[in-house]
């Protein structure tokens, strides 16, 4: 008799909906959290009154997340409330410009006109191929399991339009963005969306740049932070029965032969089940909590072809006033070539970015309540390496965010430092203690053309029966979207194998 | 005479793609050298 049918290592958004559908579906489904609280990468912090998002800032292609809860037969709505965001993104250029993208399309389009009228008419064509990509294509194989040729095959025949989109999925980003778009700052503009996979426009897979449409279906914020997504999801979990543990680490999965067994916790503590769904990083996974010594060798090389993604330090601030910002985000940016030049020469060199651009999520704008009254939260998300050339980042953390606040003015013209009440630097040596990421890489694995679907790690497992894996390691990568898909995969993956 | 043709080809397949590559952008010439690193790791990742 096992203690549980199935054990879930992490209440990230993977982790968290495929027990809540096992749950559903009738399994005694136990969530081991190593924190004292749900989300991983998708949660908020309490820090002197101010509430900060740590990692996921929006939601886009929320969709996934209704998908979700239809199949546990809920309303969204009755456990998240999601605010709507507009405008989607506030810009400000080098040169001190400010300006916005509303998610109404031909606003846009009137904002683009402003800089290229040839590319305000290409707008019109970008809109027109984006809303089929996303609608018809990609936003189809979401939640659907990619990671056999069979796979492949099957998602194809079903989503015909793929298989017109392969082009996209084969050219890079910017070459895709550049067949789009003529304007230097449109282009810029657009190419944030590259390191929403962790990589810089030049080694992005070409379908991401839809993304810059599919923002324009809606994106959302939940009331009282993003961990109100993690937090509804655990609601339905726990309201069919589940049981979630926080604070309790797992430290093995335990095999015997070509089966799991069930986990051993940190405390030694030993429970058994037949199935473990792990929404940890892959790497973590198959290399240390199963062990080196307990998988096939080529496992063990396969796990060590996958570099983890770039990791993204996050600076969080406290402000008594409200931010001369033109909206929830703002992306600061030179242009799309110091956007590559980062990554090229600065983060594998190991130095950390010293210019280019900074994504700044402003919470309190969307919810006044994630902040005291008349106080502003602010988090600002750049991309860097773990490993520096010179220090490590205990011993910078101060710097970095002096450097950072004076890039912010230098570059951007933005000068918060006289109304910064509160400031709390999140390195990556951070994220990997608190969240218990390799390198502090939140996007998992890096997530390229030939390490995502089929080359990214099985959902069910081929080394051991029983075993499943959610979360940003698996499927399409990190992302709220994604995350929650790869979760309502793994449900109906057991659903087939053990229901 | 087969053989020589094949070789010929082969060669001439080799010197496109050669050709195709140079005269590609530093954008696209960066993803498949990126690409092209990982062909080897293929065969692991699919299994796994």
């Amino acid at each position: 008799m096992y203690d549980y049918d199935a054990i879930v290592i992490g209440a990230g958004l993977g982790g968290l909906s495929s027990a809540a559908i096992l749950q559903k579906n009738g399994f005694r489904t136990l969530v081991c959290e190593n924190t004292g609280q749900v989300g991983g990468c998708c949660s908020s912090m309490d820090v002197q009154g101010y509430r900060f998002d740590i990692g996921a800032s929006i939601v886009e292609m929320s969709f996934v997340i209704d998908e979700l809860f239809a199949k546990l037969g809920k309303r969204t709505s009755d456990y998240i409330d999601f605010m709507p965001i507009d405008p989607i993104y506030g810009f400000v250029t080098e040169d001190g410009e400010k300006f916005s993208y509303p998610v109404d399309v031909n606003g846009t389009r009137e904002v683009i006109a402003r800089f290229s009228e040839e590319d305000a008419r290409n707008w019109d064509r970008f809109v027109k191929v984006g809303s089929e990509a996303i609608n018809k294509a990609f936003g189809q194989v979401m939640a659907k399991p990619m990671y056999t040729l069979k796979d492949m095959m099957k998602v194809a025949m079903t989503s015909p339009a793929l298989v017109k989109y392969l082009p996209y999925m084969i050219k890079n980003f910017e070459m895709v963005l550049t067949s789009f778009f003529k304007d230097e700052k449109v282009r810029s503009s657009m190419s944030l969306q590259s390191y929403f996979l962790g990589l810089p426009p030049a080694l992005c897979p070409g379908y991401v740049v839809f993304l810059a449409y599919s923002e324009h279906e809606g994106i959302f914020y939940p009331r009282g932070g993003m961990i109100g997504i993690p937090q509804g999801i655990a609601r339905a979990f726990e309201d069919f029965g589940g049981e979630i543990r926080f604070n309790t680490r797992v430290r093995k999965v335990l095999t015997e032969g070509k089966r799991v067994t069930g986990v051993e916790l940190a405390d030694g503590t030993k429970l058994t089940s037949r199935i473990v769904v792990s929404d940890i990083n892959a790497r973590t996974l198959y290399l240390d909590l199963i062990g080196r010594e307990n998988i096939p060798s080529w496992a063990a090389k396969a796990m060590e072809t996958f570099p983890v993604s770039i990791p993204a330090p996050m600076i969080m601030l406290g402000l008594d006033t409200e931010p001369d910002l033109p909206g929830h985000h703002t992306f600061c940016y030179t242009n799309l070539k110091e956007m590559n030049r980062i990554w090229f020469e600065d983060y594998l060199n190991g130095r950390i970015p010293s210019g280019g651009f900074m994504l700044i999520s402003w919470p309190s704008h969307a919810d006044p309540s994630m902040a005291p009254e008349g106080h502003h939260c602010l988090n600002l998300v750049t991309f860097a390496p773990y490993k520096l050339a010179e220090g490590d980042w205990d011993s910078i953390k101060e710097r970095y965010l002096e450097d950072t606040l004076d890039m912010m003015e230098r570059y951007f013209h933005l000068n918060l430092r006289d109304h910064i009440t509160v400031a709390r630097v999140n390195t990556p040596y951070d994220l990997e203690r608190q969240l218990l990421h390799p390198c502090g890489a939140v996007y998992g694995l890096q997530n390229d053309f030939f390490s995502t679907a089929m080359f990214r790690p099985r959902m069910r497992s081929r080394v051991f029966q029983g075993l499943y894996l959610a979360g940003a390691s698996v499927h399409l990568g990190g992302g709220v979207p994604t995350t929650v898909g790869s979760g309502v995969c793994v449900g109906g993956l057991v659903e087939e194998d053990f229901g | 005479m087969k053989k020589k043709i094949r070789a010929a080809l082969g060669l001439a397949l080799i010197a496109g793609a050669a050709a195709a590559y140079f005269s590609a952008s530093e954008s696209t010439r960066r993803y498949i050298k990126h690409l092209g690193r990982q062909v080897p790791y293929l065969p692991y990742r699919y299994l796994i």
